[in-house]
């Protein structure tokens, strides 16, 4: 190559780099308030993770929506005492690894006090210690594997947990509809329908029930016509389905596609407006437990359905209300401890004694809360409340 | 007994699928000895092609079905083609190691492609192929004013194919730029999945065999037009001019070429066919499993080229047979796996879901040339 061609190629190669480096290093979604961008005192950061795209989109994107909604009425009336919020929003994608370079990026690049995330609990378990070990509170709305606040005591959670989430449905299968046998088919790749999956079989078991077939599938397949043939033979009253709800509509159509007339019961993880869209006719009927209902008659929770409904056009999802807690959580615990700085805000949500749109929230020992979950059944190709469950 | 029938018409219909996929590795490996590793993701392009044709074609009930079938399959052999020209030609003379890690770049190519195809990116992704529409065009412009930068003896491309991209290229950009709103109706989120809607194909109907053990129209369905297509392949192969020359370069290339055919063509016609067999397997695919996503193709890609591995890289009938056999395979590996075995509840379902694997390290131990391969042979 001539003299001339290597100096342009070079050339055409710094710029590139330059580029590269001017994209790549700005943050991927910014929400700056209403005040200017300002030094540290006037403005608290707040970073948000959540799986917007990939296998639980529809979580993600409720999640930051429920999250970004309070957060924008805190600004609009005036920030928290004259500080004003700014959050920084990462897509987790629902992978681990995705995970923890998001929760990283938020606390070392974008110095945030504070993380909203994330929605996966093997995600957030991928996160947390990355959290803990940085010093950075971090309140999961929805992650009810309750290894995640075993991580350390920077890491809190919004919504209850899967041992009691497990005890929930086995009651409910055991006192309300009298069936004795169950089959149980979950996510083996997945922390969080595993460890419902043996809560309830615990459960179940303990209350004298008998578990015919536990069944697990590989993350991703989209045929599980071998397990349910496995689970038809044995002819269970209950399939318990702790999974994500885009296996949960197929897992649904192939199983009565196939013969198989046992009632469905499942987790918070059926809860989107997708899981019918697939599901159809199949999932009809199927019951599952959750955290949240826009039915409830709080007139806090009913003023947040009619401000998400302007906001987004649809109703909001528990992950959207779950988000939205754990917002009013942060927010709360920031005005008490009256500063940004982390260590303050963690101190302070410890000890949180909060109203909010699902009724008042402590933490336990273990940085969980003590709440109610409420049952919804799908009707008509949509989940309606049928009762509630408390601790 | 009904359990057996059970998982032998879902083994059977799990194994068409790979079948349709091993046959467009076989075929293209018999040729070039390239394995494509592009197929799973022409597979997934072929399910979401015809998802978008039935959402915003709204055709009557027949109409529909043979629409959905026939367009993804000719515009996934439209791809093929565009596969073969652009990435793997140049690449014919050098090393198989070179056109290897491009089939893999093509694969990741596709598949992340259409993950960040979503209502708010689709504009981004329309400027980035008008804008490398026009670099082309620029390229082209200042090496016929200004000779800069200079054409080598071995590089730079015809003119005939820079008017193809740039025609192309710009064509998909208007494409994705005017379909921003259809996409934003139907509420398409990029890398999330989404449900094939098959009741606007065919309404289920199920068929009682044998005690409680149900066929449905749409298994029934699937399979006649699987084994349909793999006795159209036969034929083209074993009965046409066209098979005969395909057959004769999988042989001796330098041969064929010296009897006055052009081989390229010879090629480029059977990635199409690959491809288009691949497509019509990712809607067979998409109607029986309702739920499709940017990265649904990976999985059975890999699994179809074991199944091509399996009966024998390059034979036409092996890719048949190892499919079907791959396909009961994994059927039965999961349905006898126990879930909970021993004190410890041990778990032999994951086990099981990775038996194509074993099934692959054992071919390539025992018998690496597949069932109906020819064994190795000492050349003099």
């Amino acid at each position: 190559m001539s003299k001339r061609n290597v100096l342009l190629a070079a050339a055409a190669l710094l710029v590139a780099c330059a580029l590269i480096l001017a994209v790549g290093c700005a943050p991927k979604e910014t929400t700056t308030a209403a005040a200017p961008a300002a030094a540290a005192p006037t403005e608290v950061r707040i970073g948000i993770v959540a799986p917007i795209t990939g296998d639980a989109a529809t979580f993600g994107i409720s999640t930051k929506n429920g999250a970004q909604l309070y957060f924008d009425q805190v600004n609009a009336a005036g920030g928290i005492n004259g500080m004003m919020i700014r959050t920084f929003v990462e897509d987790d994608k629902g992978l681990t690894d995705e995970g923890a370079t998001a929760f990283s990026k938020l606390i070392d690049q974008n110095k945030v006090s504070v993380i909203v995330g994330t929605v996966m609990s093997k995600v957030s378990l991928a996160g947390a210690p990355i959290a803990q070990s940085k010093g950075i509170p971090m309140i999961s709305p929805t992650s009810t594997n309750p290894a995640v606040t075993l991580v350390g005591d920077y890491i809190f959670r919004a919504c209850f947990i899967d041992p009691f989430q497990g005890l929930v449905n086995a009651k409910y299968a055991i006192n309300t509809l009298n069936m004795k046998k169950a089959a149980v088919l979950y996510d083996a790749g997945n922390d969080y329908t595993k460890g419902l999956a043996e809560v309830f079989r615990d459960e179940f078991t303990k209350m004298g029930g008998q578990i015919v077939a536990f069944e697990s599938y590989a993350t991703g397949t989209p045929d599980f016509n071998a397990q349910l043939v496995k689970i038809k033979a044995v002819n269970p009253e209950v399939l318990f389905l702790p999974n994500y709800y885009n296996d949960t509509g197929l897992i649904a159509k192939q199983a009565r596609d196939m013969g198989i007339t046992a009632q469905f019961l499942g987790g918070d993880g059926w809860d989107s407006d997708d899981l019918y869209k697939i599901g159809g006719a199949a999932i009809e009927g199927g019951v599952f437990s959750n955290h949240f209902t826009h039915e409830s008659t709080l007139p806090a929770a009913q003023k947040f359905v009619s401000d998400y409904v302007a906001k987004f056009g649809g109703k909001p999802d528990a992950l959207a209300a779950l988000a939205y807690e754990a917002a009013m959580i942060v927010v709360d615990s920031i005005k008490r401890a009256g500063s940004a700085e982390p260590r303050a805000i963690r101190d302070a949500m410890a000890t949180t004694n909060l109203d909010t749109i699902t009724g008042r929230i402590t933490f336990d020992a273990t940085r969980n809360p003590i709440k109610a979950a409420v049952l919804l059944e799908v009707k008509n190709g949509a989940a309606v409340y049928k009762t509630s469950v408390s601790p | 007994m009904e359990t057996f029938l059970s998982q032998l018409i879902f083994g059977i219909q799990r194994g068409t699928v790979y079948a349709l996929i091993a046959l467009g590795y076989t075929m293209v490996y018999g040729v070039v000895r390239l394995i494509n590793f592009a197929y799973g993701e022409v597979f997934m392009l072929g399910a979401f092609i015809s998802f978008f044709l039935i959402q915003m074609l709204q055709l009557p009930p027949v109409l529909n079905i043979i629409m959905a079938l026939l367009v993804p399959m000719a515009l996934c052999s439209i791809l093929g083609l565009a596969m073969d020209s652009l990435a793997y030609k140049p690449l014919r003379s050098k090393p198989r190691l070179a056109a290897l890690i491009t089939a893999i770049g093509v694969s990741f190519f596709l598949s992340n492609l259409v993950s960040y195809i979503g209502a708010e990116s689709v504009r981004t992704v329309s400027v980035l192929f008008i804008i490398t529409a026009l670099v082309v065009v620029l390229f082209t412009l200042s090496q016929k004013l200004f000779n800069f930068p200079k054409v080598t003896r071995y590089g730079g491309i015809s003119m005939v194919k820079r008017v193809v991209v740039v025609g192309s290229l710009g064509l998909l950009g208007f494409v994705f730029w005017i379909a921003k709103p259809a996409l934003a109706e139907l509420r398409w989120k990029g890398s999330s999945f989404t449900a094939f809607p098959v009741d606007k194909l065919f309404t289920v109907v199920k068929y009682p065999v044998f005690g409680s053990v149900y066929i449905t129209n749409v298994q029934i369905i699937i399979i006649i037009v699987s084994v349909a297509l793999m006795v159209g392949l036969s034929i083209l192969v074993n009965r046409t001019m066209l098979g005969m020359a395909m057959r004769a370069s999988k042989n001796n290339k330098e041969a064929v070429s010296l009897m006055g055919i052009n081989v390229n063509s010879v090629i480029a016609f059977t990635f199409a066919i690959g491809t288009a067999l691949a497509g019509a397997a990712g809607v067979l695919s998409a109607v029986t499993y309702p739920r499709i996503t940017a990265f649904m193709g990976i999985q059975p890609g890999l699994k179809a080229f074991i199944a091509a591995v399996l009966g024998g890289i390059g034979s036409i009938e092996g890719a048949m047979v190892g499919g079907i056999i791959m396909g009961l395979a994994e059927q039965f590996a999961i349905g006898l796996a126990p879930s909970s075995f021993g004190p410890n509840n041990i778990d032999f379902t994951p086990l099981a879901e990775g038996v194509s694997f074993a099934i692959l390290i054992i071919v390539l131990l025992l018998r690496p040339q597949g069932i109906f391969g020819e064994p190795p042979q000492d050349k003099v």
